[in-house]
């Protein structure tokens, strides 16, 4: 099959829409499929050699957070002239929603178009204020996915009708791989994933807990893998900040290894998560999961089956929850047993197959 | 010019506005039609897929008689109504329900299949069947989907006024139970830890795989 995915956000950041698209695209050639991709990119921007760049991207406050987005006529040209050069059997466009290459694609487009919504959001004023704008383009989308159960709600909740939910994939066998590096390993070690200065990231709530965990075990060691201000974070944690080691951005491969280090993953992620793939990407990688109880996240550590939870923004909570699970191997033991088989589900092998039978419903022959 | 030519002209390009806005619904509602018509031929489509091979599956005698039986019976009969699903949706609903029991989510049923999937043919046929009957729930689900947004499009009123819809009959979603047997989900594709130890069979479906 013939497949065109577009991503709305550019490639100067890598966030989950832009890593979830290009591992769909590689998903989709290793099974045999023709692909092509098209994303708001920079010239001097490396992209993968199926990628085509929609022209530079603007960084634009929508929607309660900053995208940078691609519009305008240079973006329809291009968008249209890629539509022109690939001759698909499908278009797949992530967020129609947002105003940016995608939603220019399902203008363009005479394909047929599925589209898979990301977001989850409660405070979506534009996404309201936009709705009757975007009517006619959401029209001539066939099939829509979402890829959790919260963003299907908020999907249902502003256009009605009944998506599909297909979750993230994630490469199980390549964290399943991974293995801890002495180097980094405390007594024990505690993995952190995120940008350290984003609010919604948390850092600040496991700052706040990280000196009781310290005291309950002295060995302790914070492993913070994610790009933002080290001196901010190092401040925060003020006088256990020597106990930390930030890695900044790594590769995906040092990722892993990063969590295959860690006793145990914290997410502190106060809200804005839709999926939270970083908690598979633990899982899969063999490490105990200790998440907020935030929606999303209860979702894929089906209350607490898989993982351990904190209430919410509660540092209290997190310190008592991090010292007991740190003290309890069998009860880590047993969630990582859980979680390894719970994890084949996101699976890209899973996760592709069923992305294709959704394009082989719509696609007309 | 005078204030009358003034209004004629405003007039006038108001005028062209609306009946081009009108026209632009129109569009707007027949290529919905349009889409709805192809949604539809791809849910019948799936379903005549999944009937014909529940049919072959239960005449091939891949299970045991009664349940062939079962199979073969409630298969013919979602063949048939096959083309209309929403005349008849009890017989797909049928077919859904005896797949579910004549395939239940239990240890045995799993071993079973794990034997018939030795056989090459045997196991192209199940996943053939297992795909068809996956698809029959996302097509209903999209058929919906573009009912829906027709519906809207016709509920509005200047569609209703200037009759933008033509002799289109309303169109209806089509409700059946679409639930797929819970030993049909997509067959991953992990199974082995590089440590060389196997994985556990596969996890019970999570909510997101029932509707």
């Amino acid at each position: 099959m013939r497949v065109g995915v577009v991503c709305p956000y550019s490639f100067e950041t890598y966030g989950g829409v832009q890593a979830h698209v290009v591992d769909l695209a590689e998903a989709l050639l290793a099974r045999g499929h023709e692909v092509a991709a098209l994303a708001p990119a920079n010239e001097d921007t490396v992209l993968p050699p199926y990628m085509t760049s929609a022209g530079g991207a603007v960084p634009i406050p929508y929607n309660g957070s900053v995208g940078r987005l691609a519009f305008g006529p240079v973006a329809v040209a291009r968008v249209r002239r890629w539509l022109r050069d690939h001759d698909l059997d499908v278009l797949h466009v992530h967020e129609p929603g947002t105003p940016s290459v995608s939603l220019l694609a399902v203008a363009s487009a005479e394909v047929p178009i599925v589209a898979t919504f990301h977001t989850s959001q409660t405070r979506s004023r534009a996404m309201s204020a936009g709705a009757a704008l975007l009517r006619p383009f959401m029209e001539k989308i066939d099939a829509r996915i979402a890829v959790s159960e919260h963003a299907r709600a908020t999907l249902v909740q502003h256009q009605g009708g009944e998506p599909v939910v297909i979750p993230n994939g994630v490469e199980v066998a390549r964290y399943a791989a991974a293995r801890p590096r002495q180097q980094w390993r405390g007594e024990p070690t505690v993995v952190f994933v995120g940008r350290i200065d984003e609010e919604r990231k948390g850092f600040a709530v496991l700052a706040r807990a990280w000196p009781r965990i310290r005291q309950a075990h002295p060995g302790a060691r914070l492993l913070v893998v994610g790009a933002g201000d080290v001196d901010q974070a190092r401040t925060l944690l003020a006088g256990e900040a020597g106990s930390a080691t930030f890695l900044g951005r790594v590769d995906d491969a040092d990722k892993a290894a990063a969590l295959a280090t860690g006793d145990l993953y914290v997410a502190p992620n106060t809200r804005g998560e839709s999926f939270g793939i970083v908690l598979v990407e633990a899982m899969a990688a063999g490490t105990c999961v200790l998440a907020s109880d935030i929606p999303a996240f209860r979702s894929v550590l089906r209350a607490g089956e898989l993982g351990a939870h904190f209430a919410n923004r509660d540092a209290d909570d997190l310190a008592q929850q991090a010292i007991a699970l740190l003290a309890d191997s069998e009860r880590r033991a047993a969630l990582v047993a859980a979680s390894q088989v719970a994890v084949r589900r996101y699976d890209w092998s899973t996760v592709a197959a069923e992305i294709v039978e959704v394009y082989e419903t719509v696609v007309r022959r | 010019m005078s204030p009358l030519v003034w209004s004629l002209l405003v007039v006038g390009v108001v005028m062209l506005l609306i009946g081009w806005w009108l026209s632009w619904t129109a569009r707007r509602l027949d290529r919905l039609h349009h889409r709805l018509d192809l949604a539809r031929a791809s849910l019948v489509a799936q379903l005549q897929q999944r009937a014909a091979l529940a049919l072959e599956v239960g005449a091939v005698g891949l299970l045991d008689p009664a349940s062939s039986l079962l199979l073969v019976d409630a298969a013919a009969t979602a063949r048939q109504e096959g083309e209309h699903p929403d005349r008849a949706p009890e017989a797909q609903s049928h077919l859904s329900q005896i797949l579910r029991s004549v395939l239940p989510d239990d240890p045995e049923t799993a071993a079973l299949l794990a034997r018939l999937r030795q056989d090459e043919g045997a196991r192209a046929l199940l996943a053939e069947l297992a795909a068809a009957s996956r698809k029959v729930e996302l097509a209903r689900r999209f058929h919906n989907d573009q009912v829906q947004a027709t519906r809207a499009l016709r509920s509005r009123r200047r569609t209703r006024w200037f009759a933008l819809a033509g002799k289109a009959p309303e169109p209806r979603t089509v409700d059946f139970d679409d639930l797929a047997p819970a030993v049909f989900a997509v067959e991953t594709g992990v199974s082995a830890r590089p440590n060389g130890s196997t994985l556990d069979p596969p996890p019970p479906p999570t909510p997101e795989d029932t509707p």
